[in-house]
């Protein structure tokens, strides 16, 4: 099972991969001079032909000892050492040995049946790129279902043998079998040649799905060694197609040499491509020391970027555990998914009390070392990080806690204002019609002197407090701006000034109740005071859109000298503002005049965070 | 005369049907939604829909804008629109169809007198504005300022719906007197002669949107 962080330090590279790569690569290079040895005393092909087949062989035990030992807990090395040690035994059973005998009958039968496993090994080898392990269930069904292929060619190969050239002998003459028909043979070989088409087509969509499926950190790595791989796949499909059409496979040397030295380049440039694949991801442990250099005045903000360039994943996201979810530097809010793919996700510091976690591409897990040592440089300004996320995220709440409560606010004005109109005005006006029809009972009877005058009176009074109770209702919160927005209620409120106005009020979009009604309430304040305080003679409104900010000014020609007392209806407002993630501003120098600047966003404030997932282990 | 009434509060239309029955006006159909009042008009065909601003659904301004789409649909049918508010709608209402329409308060309805006069005056092809919406403080600025400030209580009481001896009953004075300070203000205001039987109206409507603070700069 894996390990859910890198809290366990990576264990160091078995006793069996330490001995055994060096035993592999011994035998395997032991092996090839042997070849060379057989290829040099009976070979039947020019030394060329020799040449390319032993390096070939050559670059696959080579390159896999290095990955072995540049990624010595990755088992790819000892694949690759193994699939190099596979291609050096059974190398002479297409060396063309003439004039066999026995015992080179022997050693090239026993390389034909050698032979069939080169694909099942060779498409485990690609398949486990790079990690080392087959981890898809694609992968895993090619892989499997290449051995068992491999197994069956054994068997076919050592009943029936091979197909027997017509004419020269020129590959594995007269290896043993147990029947010698030479049509069976010829079928078998065909079969085969047909068989390894599929398979190797089956195996080269697996891998170009897997790179497709890929993330941007994972195509760096596997962009040239799949290109390698496929290429040397098509060859290797089309050299079997030609077996599989037409037999001998001594038949057209020259399309079919070219092929040869076309499959040879890209088997070779396979084990190279695996090789610069595994140094480049050695590189990437570079850029921690330049991590480490610059970590100390790194600022909080940038260390998700510094982070993503060391560990070489561009898409690498931090978040920060704080009460209520996970947040990013700035305290605003990362879905962190339920069940995190272990792959994607590190944890940073104790799993019960994270600092951070690293959201990153699954990839990295195969570099244990290098997350592991860029997790421990950056653990303490993680942890100074989430403090000021934490910080920031708390801040981020008292905000929104903040504009809803100017939110409930505004909407117990506007209800208030609704109950005057519907409740207590109506009933005043029913009063009114009844003292009305109580005037037309008294009406041509004698009644006491005094009831008609206080009829009259109660009327008046009526009337007055119907007016009052109006303008009540209006300061609470004005229906116009409900109905009509914010530029008819500011035109009513210039109506109303004492002071002239001159409107600079642009068309405006409706925009958040909230929002209006602050800049309503900036107009009506600096209008109110333009008018009580400033001895104003004019005074000049300006409400616009700039941007995605809404703008109120007000300019009075007063005395000045306007500052917001701790009481004051500016000191309300700057509230209000400030609670919208606005800024008030006010100029007010002694004698010339005041200016008020309200900047407010235009736009709905943002929905709280969501809920916390449980921090748990991300694997069980 | 024939009225629809249209109002979603309850206590409001008991009134209302109240101090119409007792002006002795019939109440024809009554209404809570705007939705099917234009079938109930084309139906009763009424001398008056009485209509509050404030309707359902959402209760801002459904009122003004059937009052707008009626007198546009049906020219023969008088509009009164009753409101809590002093805002400025009155200046729209007349702006689409200045005549048979008026802009009342629900102040009125306390006084009956006053209310059957501009349900007559509106019925009859005039207008009617609250005195209480006429009556915000008028800026010092705009035409308006030209007028004297006698020719401004005339425009005034023509932006009621008062006639000429309306007026002069209203401020004491001579009809005629009323007549040479109304040619003051057509003459200041800019309104010609040819502006035939409207010049009142014209007046009106400067009156109303001239109060309206002019754009800056």
């Amino acid at each position: 099972m894996e390990n859910p962080g890198f809290r366990a330090a990576a264990p160091a590279a078995g006793p069996a991969v330490r001995v055994a790569v060096p035993v592999m690569l011994g035998t395997g290079l032991a092996v090839v001079l042997g070849d060379a040895w057989l290829a040099a005393r009976w070979g039947g092909h020019g030394a060329v032909f020799y040449t390319k087949e032993l390096v070939q062989v050559t670059g696959w035990l080579v390159a896999g000892a290095l990955v072995a030992r540049i990624r010595p807990r990755s088992p790819m090395g000892v694949l690759m050492t193994l699939l190099g040690l596979l291609l050096a035994a059974d190398a002479p059973a297409s060396f063309a040995l003439a004039a066999p005998g026995l015992a080179l009958r022997v050693m090239a039968t026993a390389g034909l049946l050698l032979t069939a496993l080169q694909l099942p090994l060779g498409a485990h080898v690609f398949l486990a790129y790079p990690s080392g392990a087959v981890r898809d269930l694609a992968g895993r069904a090619v892989t499997a279902a290449g051995y068992v292929f491999g197994a069956v060619s054994v068997v076919l190969l050592a009943v029936f043998g091979p197909a027997r050239p017509d004419g020269e002998c020129r590959d594995v003459c007269a290896p043993l079998s147990l029947t010698s028909d030479p049509d069976a043979g010829r079928l078998t070989t065909q079969a085969l040649a047909a068989g390894t088409v599929v398979f190797v087509l089956a195996g080269a969509s697996v891998i170009v799905r897997r790179f497709l499926r890929a993330g941007g950190r994972e195509r760096r790595l596997l962009l040239f060694p799949t290109a390698a791989m496929i290429i040397a796949a098509v060859l290797w499909a089309s050299i079997n197609l030609l077996g599989a059409v037409h037999l001998p496979p001594a038949g057209a040397p020259g399309a079919e040499s070219v092929l040869a030295a076309a499959q040879f380049t890209s088997l070779l440039t396979v084990p190279a491509a695996f090789l610069l694949g595994q140094l480049r991801e050695r590189l990437d442990e570079a850029r921690v020391s330049d991590l480490v250099r610059g970590i100390a005045v790194l600022p909080a903000g940038r260390l998700e970027a510094a982070l993503a360039a060391a560990l070489g994943d561009p898409q690498l996201q931090v978040a920060y555990p704080v009460a209520g979810g996970w947040v990013d530097g700035t305290g605003a809010p990362v879905p962190v998914p339920e069940a995190p793919d272990p792959r994607r996700f590190t944890v940073v510091g104790p799993l019960d009390r994270p600092a951070a976690v690293l959201l990153h591409d699954p990839t990295l897990r195969d570099e244990p070392r290098l997350l592991e040592a860029v997790a421990a440089t950056a653990r303490l300004a993680l942890e100074n990080a989430r403090l000021e996320a934490e910080v920031r995220a708390r801040l981020a709440e008292v905000r929104a806690s903040r504009a809803r409560l100017v939110e409930a606010g505004d909407r117990a004005r506007r209800r208030l204002e609704r109950d005057l109109h519907d409740g207590a005005q109506q009933r005043m006006l029913r009063i009114g019609v009844a003292l009305a029809e109580a005037r037309d009972e008294l009406r041509g009877t004698v009644a006491a002197p005094g009831t008609a005058r206080l009829l009259d009176e109660a009327e008046a009074e009526l009337r007055e407090a119907v007016r009052e109770l109006r303008e009540l209702a209006r300061g609470i919160h004005p229906a116009v701006l409900t109905a009509r927005g914010l530029r008819p209620a500011v035109e009513q409120l210039a109506l109303r000034s004492t002071v002239p106005v001159t409107l600079d009020v642009a068309d405006l979009p409706r925009l958040d109740r909230t929002v209006e009604a602050t800049a309503y309430f900036v107009a009506g304040e600096a209008l109110a005071n333009a008018a009580r305080h400033a001895r104003a003679t004019s005074v000049r409104v300006r409400v616009a859109l700039d941007g995605d900010r809404l703008v109120v000014e007000v300019e009075d020609d007063g005395i000045g000298g306007a500052a917001p007392g701790p009481d004051s209806g500016l000191a309300g407002l700057l509230d209000r503002v400030a609670a919208l993630d606005g800024a008030l501003t006010l100029h007010s120098p002694p004698g010339k005049g005041t200016m008020l600047t309200a900047e407010l966003p235009a736009h709905p404030p943002a929905p709280p965070l969501p809920p916390a997932p449980p921090l748990e282990p991300p694997c069980g | 005369m024939r009225v629809i009434v249209v109002e979603d509060g309850l206590l409001d239309r008991e009134g209302l049907l109240r101090v119409l029955s007792r002006l002795s006006h019939r109440v024809v159909a009554t209404a809570t939604r705007p939705e099917g009042v234009p079938a109930l008009v084309a139906r009763h065909r009424p001398d008056l829909v009485l209509l509050d601003v404030r309707l359902p659904p959402t209760g801002t301004d459904e009122g003004l804008r059937l009052a707008v789409r009626l007198r546009r649909d049906f020219p023969a049918v008088a509009v009164l629109v009753l409101s809590r508010y002093v805002d400025d709608y009155a200046a729209e209402l007349l702006r689409e169809n200045p005549s048979r329409v008026g802009y009342l308060l629900k102040d009125r309805l306390a006084d009956a007198a006053a209310l059957d006069e501009a349900l007559h005056r509106i019925a009859a092809g005039g207008i009617a504005v609250d005195p209480d919406v006429v009556a915000l403080p008028l800026a010092a600025h705009g035409g308006l300022r030209a007028l004297t400030r006698r020719e401004r209580d005339v425009l005034a009481l023509m932006a009621q719906g008062l006639s000429d001896r309306g007026i002069a009953g209203r401020l004491h004075i001579a009809e005629a007197t009323v007549s040479s300070h109304a040619r003051g203000v057509f003459q200041k205001l800019g309104i010609g002669e040819d502006a035939t039987g409207n010049r009142r109206v014209s007046a009106v409507l400067a009156y109303l949107a001239d109060r309206r603070p002019p754009p800056g700069r």
